[in-house]
């Protein structure tokens, strides 16, 4: 039984008590004592319990900052690498522009949060075809250089092959 | 009771305005472009992936009354609103309302003809005692009268007070469900500047507004509920005054509260949702530092996975509010029906007995308001959480 149900319970018994006693005791002398007796009585056990509630005091401030959603990491690396295919497509579609058709891209990162770092960036090139007017430039060379100007990356982390 | 009247009323509004918005660039339904099928692609595309086992297991414990306003799973239910084929059913609601009407006034129909029955008894015997009994017998039946219709009040009071912690907790369930899921997809989105300012203010509402409500709130108005009981039975002992004290305590502790809480929420809201948007579209068109490119297939490509990741965002926020709504219904309409009943008993009664029995029905029914604005303060909070949540992240597209 709890502590509240139980005070109530107390208080109740106190009335009714008080009530029982000064229907006895009506109109003799001694019914204005017993009044304030119950009164007195009931008044003490409906204080009684407040100064041990005040000292516990109520716990909700630990479990508040407790409190953690845990987000779906695996969505989160699925949208990623979304985004990197996506990421990906646009580098394959500006070496497309440059003359170079045909590439395939791969993008890996690594992610902190919401942002997006490049790790490294493989251009597979064995089925690519060089533009006609591009057939004396090297297609590796061409395809690093623009890829390092589109995502603004270092040299290192491109690795093309084919 | 007027304030929550008014409270009441606008969350109607804002409800109906929130299931009556999707014209025009609707935030929920998939535009149809030509691109519209691959958008709804991707969106169901990224609906298999995310993880709304909280929310299912939730889900599962709706009675079948409540499950049968969606018509199907929760997932079906989600790829609904996502396609673009999601049609409230007002009808069904508003039957399944007045259904829990209907059954809150059977339940508390028997307390109210117990009352009067009471009521007519005590004054019948106190009109036949005449000569045959002394005072202290007429004292007796009205204490016993009084006693009879006390308990009575008390079990059902007990129970609407049983039924609303249950909601509250219910609600501190559905919150712990739903925001994991929807800070997921602000995260996909980039919306970091709202989580950080949301993610604490979850906190704040799961737990420390609802230990509000059920370590203070509650336990106050059962202490106020008492008081008035027991002040009606004996003359000897007059706790009206604490009666009246502890339902204002509880009623300035509750509004400030709420008050407060709603305010921070507010502004904060609006400031993350416009950090967010500035971030998420230069997330969009930088990649955080490395595509300067804007336009073209790169744009077009991230707009999909972001309008897909919205949708989704959408349409579990108005699920969640749909969900909310089916819960709170039943205690409210229960809540509501006692705190009427107990009016209505104390004016039916007043004819026969007009004293005692009238004024502990009508201070018992005062007491009872407290939990109306309880439940409708709660569910306000979480609804305008929803709402802000719903609309970070909607202008980026």
């Amino acid at each position: 039984m709890s502590a509240v149900t139980k005070w109530i319970l107390g208080i109740f018994a106190a009335v009714i008590i008080g009530v029982v006693v000064d229907l006895l005791f009506s109109g003799s002398r001694m019914s204005k004592m017993i009044r304030c007796a119950t009164a007195t009585v009931t008044l003490v056990i409906i204080v009684m319990p407040l100064p041990s509630m005040i000292k516990s005091g109520f716990g909700a401030g630990e479990t508040v900052f407790e409190y953690n959603p845990q987000t779906d990491d695996y969505f989160l690396s699925f949208v990623t690498d979304k985004k990197l295919k996506v990421l990906a497509g646009g580098v394959e579609e500006m070496l497309e522009k440059e003359g170079i058709s045909g590439a395939s891209v791969t993008i890996d990162a690594e992610t902190d949060g919401d942002e997006i770092n490049i790790v490294q960036v493989f251009i597979n090139l064995s089925n690519s075809v060089i533009d006609e007017n591009l057939q004396h430039i090297n297609k590796n060379e061409l395809a690093t250089d623009k890829t390092v100007e589109y995502l603004g990356v270092d040299e290192s982390r491109i690795v093309v092959y084919g | 009771m007027m304030k929550t009247k008014i409270a009441f009323i606008l969350i109607l509004f804002l409800s109906f305005a929130l299931l009556f918005s999707g014209t025009g660039e609707s935030f929920v339904y998939a535009e149809e472009t030509d691109g519209g099928q691959t958008q709804q692609t991707s969106a169901e595309e990224l609906i298999e992936e995310i993880d709304l086992s909280g929310l299912e297991e939730y889900f599962a414990t709706l009675n079948d009354n409540q499950k049968s306003l969606f018509g199907t799973s929760l997932y079906d239910y989600l790829k609904k609103i996502v396609n673009g084929d999601f049609e409230f059913g007002y009808s069904s609601f508003f039957t399944y309302m007045l259904s829990t009407l209907g059954v809150s006034l059977a339940e508390i129909l028997p307390m109210l003809i117990s009352i009067i029955a009471v009521s007519v008894l005590i004054s019948f015997i106190g009109g036949m005692k005449g000569s045959f009994a002394s005072q202290s017998v007429d004292g007796i039946v009205n204490f016993a009268g009084i006693a009879l219709v006390s308990a009575i009040v008390l079990l059902q009071v007990f129970s609407a007070i049983r039924d609303t912690s249950a909601l509250v907790m219910t609600l501190k369930t559905q919150m712990e469900a739903v925001f994991p899921v929807l800070f997921t997809l602000m995260t996909a989105l980039g919306a970091s500047g709202s989580i950080a300012i949301y993610q604490p203010a979850v906190a704040v509402l799961a737990f420390s507004v609802t230990e509000l409500v059920s370590a203070i709130a509650l336990p106050m108005l059962i202490i106020t509920i008492v008081f008035s009981v027991v002040g009606n039975l004996s003359s000897a002992t007059k706790l009206g005054g604490m009666a009246k004290f502890f339902v204002s305590a509880a009623k300035w502790i509750l509004y400030t509260s709420f008050f407060l809480f709603l305010a921070f929420l507010s502004v904060q809201g609006i400031t993350a949702a416009v950090y967010d948007n500035i971030s998420v579209r230069t997330a969009k068109f930088a990649l955080s530092k490395y595509v300067p490119v804007i336009g073209g297939y790169l744009s077009e490509g991230f707009n999909v996975i972001l309008a897909g990741t919205v949708l989704i965002k959408n349409a579990v926020g108005l699920t969640a509010v749909i969900i909310m709504f089916v819960s709170v219904v039943p205690v409210l309409f229960k809540v509501i029906a006692v705190s009427l009943s107990l009016k209505l008993a104390g004016a039916l009664t007043e004819p026969f007995e007009g004293g005692k029995v009238c004024g502990l029905l009508g201070s018992v029914s005062s007491s009872v308001n407290l939990l109306v604005a309880v439940i409708l303060g709660m569910v306000f909070l979480y609804f305008v959480f929803l709402i802000l949540i719903i609309a970070s992240g909607n202008l980026v597209l």
